[in-house]
């Protein structure tokens, strides 16, 4: 309850095993990661789940969401429950811009951070948004092909299959490759 | 002073450069400089239609894209959103996926700015309230609040969320007004049925009667007082796995309320209902 965690006290208290779980080598169970259509779910969200191993050792698993009409709108996030319960480092393809508000080596334009960005914790346990190079040179691409997307953010927390390649996305349902942009005001009667 | 300017010039360009811009489709959505309380920020989104200007929240609030606790009681949230609403006249729609949308319009390509500016305060309002802390949540305000989010959650996904209004407020005869928990709009046999819910539970046993005899007086009301032209049907949702929930001592209260209900109490264990609900509350047939 209460409002958004801002300071993850896992990650504070042992930001070295953070660091080593977000950048040391990632193995998934699967070359896949099968999209279906969340069952209880009210917002039409497609889910994929697959379960990693970490270093041999500690184990969880990504998770990617992507809302059924507005398809552009999709999320990955990597989970280790055994060390915290937020998710260890993301990505939001849109939605609003992440504001860093704590963070003080920031100017004002660079403390708000557009999507599509990377969400991860700083030593201080706070969550901060940024964006790469990658995510700058190719945001069209990014936003048209969620395939393209996870490639990037597994290269960023250094996530791969068990036979040592990307991951795919698979689906049950057949939907256009291509994600046509989201027209927010195109199905609404105005007055 | 020209060092002076100077601070005024480095703060207008910062903040002008908090403004940014994506397309879709036919619709700019403008990604403005205003914050909310949980590290988001507001964007407004324009377009026009061939006679007017629209600027809307793009339906964000509603499909919580900006990631909203709701930390406030819904009612609350309601009132106060209210009096924003109807400070910036801000109208709504739904939009074809069923969510609700806010947004102002204008005819004037110079008013543009203002209904952004009046509209995007309005969103950060909103966002803020939502994740307003005013009291500590107490162990029972938790607890109910969980149990009311998985019933609710439960009806929307079987009747379908335009169909069913939570926390809702209905006008009555007399000048009589009830707040129920839920209310499902149904059809059976040609006809529209309003189906009014009331949830029991409670931490404390005492806090579970009070939940009781608030429905029983409720669904009393609501037999006395109803519409005529309209159909309705009353039932409870017991929550048999609160700490509350006493066999014996609540049993004269439980015998009380089902003479008020139009089916047996629908029982539900840890937020689960035991029993199918489109068999108790059709739909559609």
């Amino acid at each position: 309850m209460g409002r958004k965690v801002i300071v993850c006290v896992e990650v504070l208290n042992d930001h070295e095993q953070y660091t080593d779980l977000l950048l040391l080598r990632k193995q998934a169970d699967s070359v896949n990661v099968k999209m279906e259509v969340e069952p209880k779910d009210r917002k039409h969200t497609e889910v994929g789940k697959v379960d990693f191993e970490h270093n041999n050792s500690d184990k969880g698993y990504l998770e990617c969401r992507q809302n059924l009409i507005h398809r552009r709108r999709y999320s990955f996030n990597i989970f280790v429950k055994t060390f915290m319960q937020l998710p260890l480092f993301r990505f939001d393809s849109s939605g609003g811009r992440h504001w860093n508000p704590k963070n003080e080596e920031l100017s004002l334009p660079e403390k708000a951070v557009k999507t599509p960005h990377f969400q991860k914790f700083n030593k201080d346990g706070i969550s901060i948004a940024y964006r790469t190079e990658y995510l700058e040179e190719n945001e069209e691409e990014i936003l048209n092909d969620i395939q393209t997307s996870l490639h990037g953010y597994c290269n960023e927390c250094n996530l791969e299959t068990n036979i040592g390649g990307q991951l795919t996305i698979i689906r049950q349902i057949n939907l256009l490759d291509y994600l046509p942009p989201n027209d927010p005001h195109s199905d609404a009667k105005f007055e | 002073m020209e060092s002076l300017k100077s601070i005024y010039d480095i703060v207008k360009s910062d903040f002008c450069n908090l403004l940014d811009y994506k397309l879709h489709g036919n619709t700019i959505e403008i990604l403005t400089g205003i914050p909310t309380i949980n590290e988001s920020m507001v964007s407004v989104f324009v377009s026009w239609d061939g006679k007017k200007y629209i600027a809307s929240d793009g339906a964000w609030i509603d499909d919580n894209v900006y990631d909203s606790e709701e930390v406030l009681d819904g009612d609350l949230v309601n009132r106060v959103s209210q009096q924003y609403r109807d400070y910036y006249a801000i109208k709504t729609v739904v939009n074809g996926s069923g969510s609700l949308m806010y947004y102002k319009t204008c005819n004037d390509v110079r008013m543009v700015s203002a209904i952004v500016h009046e509209v995007g305060n309005f969103i950060a309002m909103y966002v803020n309230i939502s994740n307003t802390k005013l009291v500590e949540p107490t162990d029972e305000i938790i607890k109910q609040k969980q149990f009311q989010t998985s019933i609710n959650k439960t009806l929307r996904h079987t009747y379908g969320r335009k169909n069913v209004h939570t926390n809702y407020p209905i006008d009555l005869t007399n000048n009589k007004r009830v707040k129920l928990n839920a209310v499902v709009n149904t059809r059976t046999n040609q006809s529209d049925i309003i189906n009014c819910l009331m949830y029991i539970t409670g931490t404390r046993n005492d806090m579970f009667v009070k939940d009781l005899t608030k429905a029983t007086v409720t669904f009393k009301v609501i037999a006395q007082n109803f519409l005529p032209e309209l159909k309705y049907r009353r039932f409870a949702i017991i929550n048999t796995s609160a700490t509350g929930y006493k066999g014996d001592s609540t049993n004269v209260f439980l015998e009380e309320l089902r003479e008020f209900t139009d089916a047996d109490l629908i029982l539900a264990k840890n937020g689960n209902l035991l029993a199918s609900l489109s068999g108790v509350i059709p739909y559609n047939t």
